[in-house]
């Protein structure tokens, strides 16, 4: 091999079928989408595994959490069967148990949506950089492959975490499996997302071995990366939990507030320590990057800034408001993903600019997709509306997939 | 030749696609025509009174959402995930040509995940007039996915004019677009019926009268043979629409199923044979003697279900070959168009992920890489399709001749291209090959170790 050999798969002939922004638009947006449900299913398993800990009934002593917030009576809404108490306080459930439940319900729904919703970014990513996507997965081939696998077993585990009992080992063995599974797939994730950025080792990777078991690992900043995500998953996680006992009905009172603050707690926590996570990635970031953001390009800069002021301000302000706090987290996440893809351009820069592809639009097919989007966008909202606005299930109707 | 080429020693990669693909399509024609099969039952049971229909109607719906929202969505994701480590090419093609397809299914699959939530976790809430048509929503959706993703399948085996002109229409409604969206359509009310009678045979709570506890074997009967009846009538549309199909295929392929390729012609054989069975199966015991049918019976069609879909989608695969897209792109990924240029200046130099740049004293290595790039995308060396077994007592000119003609001896292969050195040196290597014992190693390995000690000696420079 004759020094460092750079090889870059030629564009596809086929063209792109709409201009580049419009391309760059929709990736960046449907990922957006992803992140969200992406980030519940990540920081969510986590959280479920913690109050299930705190409420578990598997250990000797048989306590459930702190005395201070035990013994409220209630019955559970729906989801599993509250078993008779073999104490004289009557069926009862601990805040953390309200809290697994909350969670355990949400957890099947965020996957389903984590996967439907980051199908349309891998579609995008394909497209604009097929040339470097399809050579670091084949590459990673065996992990990547095992992306699927995991991800099957993972969503099992969740319906699994959906149809169990707080508190009990079955519940909290779920919790474990789910957690180790869908970081492992953001761990794989992060892995190629990052490779494929790295043309310069693809050539040298694939000439030592074609067996596709390489990873990205050896990358400093693969690592930092990957750290950012999972602590960003538990913020978002938090925001989420402490808008539940708001959205759904049903909740004990006391509960309710304390799930609420549970959520706007870690949401706070979570993004202080989402800040140093970021401090460390950003100087693990590769020279070229850091050098655009540390001032080099003004509008990169300034992106950076305001993803972090309106992730502050969001931390500010939750207490008062969890709705502007939301929004602002929102603006946040949109802000980061729009990060995200400049550092994707600045690393790729001078290798590859998707605006050199060719363009063939196909402005028709697009117009119906488009029109087709607001038509399927229109038809959800009208069957949650429907499903948020009917009469909640009959008590004692056991509803989970058993 | 644009890609790597990932080696999967002994499976293949084609194996690995079989396996999700096959899998996948068992469960993935089921979330369609088992859409249709539960709002059709759900309103037959309210138009009735039929309560205990009712109670398994919803036993039914959850066995439905655990396999097809979990397993046909991420065995779906997981056929994506594999063609795209196998045949980038292929799939980059299908992704630029079709991309507002596959984002228009994109929103047809975004709204059948919502709405089998929302029946699922509606049978209690909503009203019956609302759930119902969530249910009919739900079917709609999975139906017009089905819809987008057979156009694009049924374009790599029959182009049509796309070739000419590129256009998404032209390839989409492509000469056997129709023929397979009936095809598909008729496998999927069958599946409905094959896999209601798997829950109908099992006893569960549904099964248990409310009002005495003991099981209701009437209704087990009932719904076993309604659910036959699914299953016949969708069986009974499929000579039709398969010989339809068969007719709008290529020339060539028709010709792979019966005797241009004994494999090929002895899975078509078994594909149509297997479904008899099932049709027979089903017509005497389910359908004529319900009380006779259990969960033995149902998985034994379930197994021979299976066993359909395997063989079939495999030799749907098959008679594609040489091609991945019919007359535009081979099996390895080379295109019809860059056939003369590759053999012009010789595929060590057109293709992209190789070391070895031409023939000269490393001929080993030359022509483990002229294997790499132009056959292992179908053949492993020992394993599935492995050449090894193939090439056992063929001398050098022999296999020579053959790599000359290998498209017209062998009309399932695409032609060797490359340069005359190319093609020698391919030939004395694969006869090393074949007179070596099995799961030896290669004639050479001495270019992967020269290539990692090249790796070491420069560290990659961040």
């Amino acid at each position: 091999m004759n020094g460092l050999r750079i090889i870059l798969a030629d564009p596809d002939p086929t063209g792109l079928p709409a201009a580049v922004w419009l391309l760059k638009l929709l990736l960046v947006f449907t990922f957006v989408l992803h992140l969200f449900f992406m980030n519940v299913v990540l920081g969510g398993g986590p959280v479920w595994l913690w109050a299930n800990w705190r409420a578990r009934r598997f250990a000797k002593s048989g306590v459930r959490g702190p005395q201070s917030e035990v013994m409220r009576g209630r019955t559970s809404d729906a989801g599993y069967r509250v078993e008779p108490s073999t104490s004289d306080l009557g069926p009862r459930t601990s805040d953390h148990e309200v809290l697994a439940h909350a969670i355990g319900r949400v957890l099947p729904v965020a996957t389903a949506f984590a996967i439907t919703t980051g199908v349309a970014p891998l579609l995008f990513t394909q497209l604009l950089y097929g040339q470097l996507f399809y050579t670091s997965s084949v590459l990673m081939a065996w992990p990547w492959l095992a992306v699927v696998g995991l991800l099957l077993a993972g969503y099992y585990a969740n319906y699994g975490i959906f149809a169990s009992r707080p508190g009990t080992l079955r519940a909290f063995s779920l919790g474990a499996l789910s957690v180790l599974l869908f970081a492992a797939i953001g761990f794989l994730f992060t892995n190629n997302m990052t490779l494929m950025l790295r043309p310069e080792l693809h050539a040298p990777l694939y000439l030592a071995s074609d067996a596709g078991l390489h990873t990205n690992m050896a990358d400093a900043w693969m690592w930092p990366r990957f750290a950012h995500m999972l602590v960003g998953s538990l913020a978002v996680t938090g925001l989420v939990v402490a808008w539940i006992p708001r959205i759904r009905r049903g909740f004990d009172p006391d509960s309710a507030g304390w799930v609420g603050r549970f959520g706007v707690r870690l949401f706070m926590a979570a993004t202080l320590v989402e800040f140093l996570v970021g401090v460390a990635f950003f100087f693990a970031l590769p020279r070229p990057v850091k050098d655009v953001f540390l001032g080099g390009r003004t509008p990169d800069a300034l992106l950076v800034a305001a993803g972090a002021a309106f992730a502050l301000a969001a931390v500010a302000i939750v207490r008062r408001s969890l709705l502007v706090g939301s929004c602002a987290t929102i603006v946040a996440l949109a802000d980061m993903a729009v990060v995200r893809h400049r550092v994707r351009a600045v690393l790729l820069e001078p290798y590859f600019q998707p605006d050199s592809l060719p363009v063939v639009p196909q402005a028709a097919v697009f117009v119906l997709f488009a029109l087709l989007l607001v038509a399927g966008l229109a038809i959800v909202t009208w069957m949650i509306w429907k499903f948020v606005t009917a009469a909640p299930a009959r008590a004692e109707e056991p509803v989970a997939p058993v | 030749m644009n890609f790597p080429v990932w080696d999967v020693p002994l499976l293949g990669g084609s194996l690995l696609i079989a396996v999700i693909a096959i899998l996948h399509v068992f469960v993935a024609h089921f979330a369609v025509g088992g859409g249709l099969f539960l709002v059709w039952t759900e309103a037959r049971a309210y138009r009735t009174g039929d309560e205990p229909l009712l109670r398994y109607v919803r036993a039914h719906s959850r066995f439905f959402v655990l396999l097809v929202l979990v397993f046909g969505a991420v065995s779906g994701v997981g056929i994506w995930w594999i063609i795209a480590l196998v045949s980038p090419s292929a799939t980059s093609t299908l992704i630029h040509s079709f991309v507002w397809a596959w984002a228009i299914e994109w929103v047809f699959f975004f709204v059948e995940i919502a709405a089998a939530f929302v029946y699922y976790y509606g049978w209690e809430r909503l009203d019956r007039r609302t759930h119902l048509a969530v249910g009919w929503i739900y079917f709609a959706a999975a139906w017009l996915s089905l819809f987008v993703i057979n156009g694009i399948l049924t374009f790599m085996l029959t182009p049509g004019r796309w070739l000419m002109s590129h256009t998404l229409a032209d390839g989409f409604f492509n000469p056997t677009m129709i023929p397979s969206l009936v095809i598909r359509t008729a496998v999927a009310i069958a599946l409905a019926g094959l896999y209601a009678l798997l829950t109908a045979s099992r006893r569960g709570a549904w099964w248990r009268a409310p009002e005495t506890g003991g099981g209701d074997e009437a209704l087990r009967r009932r719904v076993t043979r309604y659910a036959a009846g699914w299953l016949l009538v969708g069986a009974g549309v499929l000579p039709f629409a398969g010989a339809w199909y068969v007719s709008r295929i290529p020339d060539a392929a028709r010709l792979l199923t019966v005797g241009g390729a004994p494999a090929v012609t002895i899975f078509a054989a078994l594909s149509v044979m297997l479904s008899l069975l099932i049709v027979l199966i089903t017509w005497f015991g389910p359908y004529r003697r319900p009380e006779l049918a259990n969960v033995l019976v149902a998985s034994v069609l379930v197994v021979l279900g299976l066993g359909v879909t395997g063989v079939t989608e495999w030799v749907r695969e098959a008679v594609r070959k040489p091609y991945v897209i019919y007359s535009y792109m081979y099996s390895n990924g080379i295109l019809e168009a860059d056939r003369a240029v590759v053999a012009d200046r010789g595929i060590l130099q057109t293709a992209k992920w190789v070391d070895v740049r031409a023939v000269a004293g490393n001929r080993a290595e030359a022509a483990a890489e002229v294997f790499r790039v132009e056959c292992r995308s179908c053949h492993t060396i020992d394993g599935y399709n492995a050449v090894r077994p193939l090439l056992k007592g063929w001398s050098e000119p022999y296999i020579d001749y053959q790599l000359q003609r290998l498209n017209e001896l062998k009309g399932y292969m695409p032609p060797f291209v490359g340069t005359d050195a190319e093609r020698r040196a391919l030939a004395i290597w694969l006869a090393e090959v074949g007179r070596r014992p099995a799961l030896s190693a290669p004639p050479s390995q001495a270019g992967a170790v020269a290539a990692q000690t090249a790796l070491r000696d420069e560290e990659v420079v961040r």
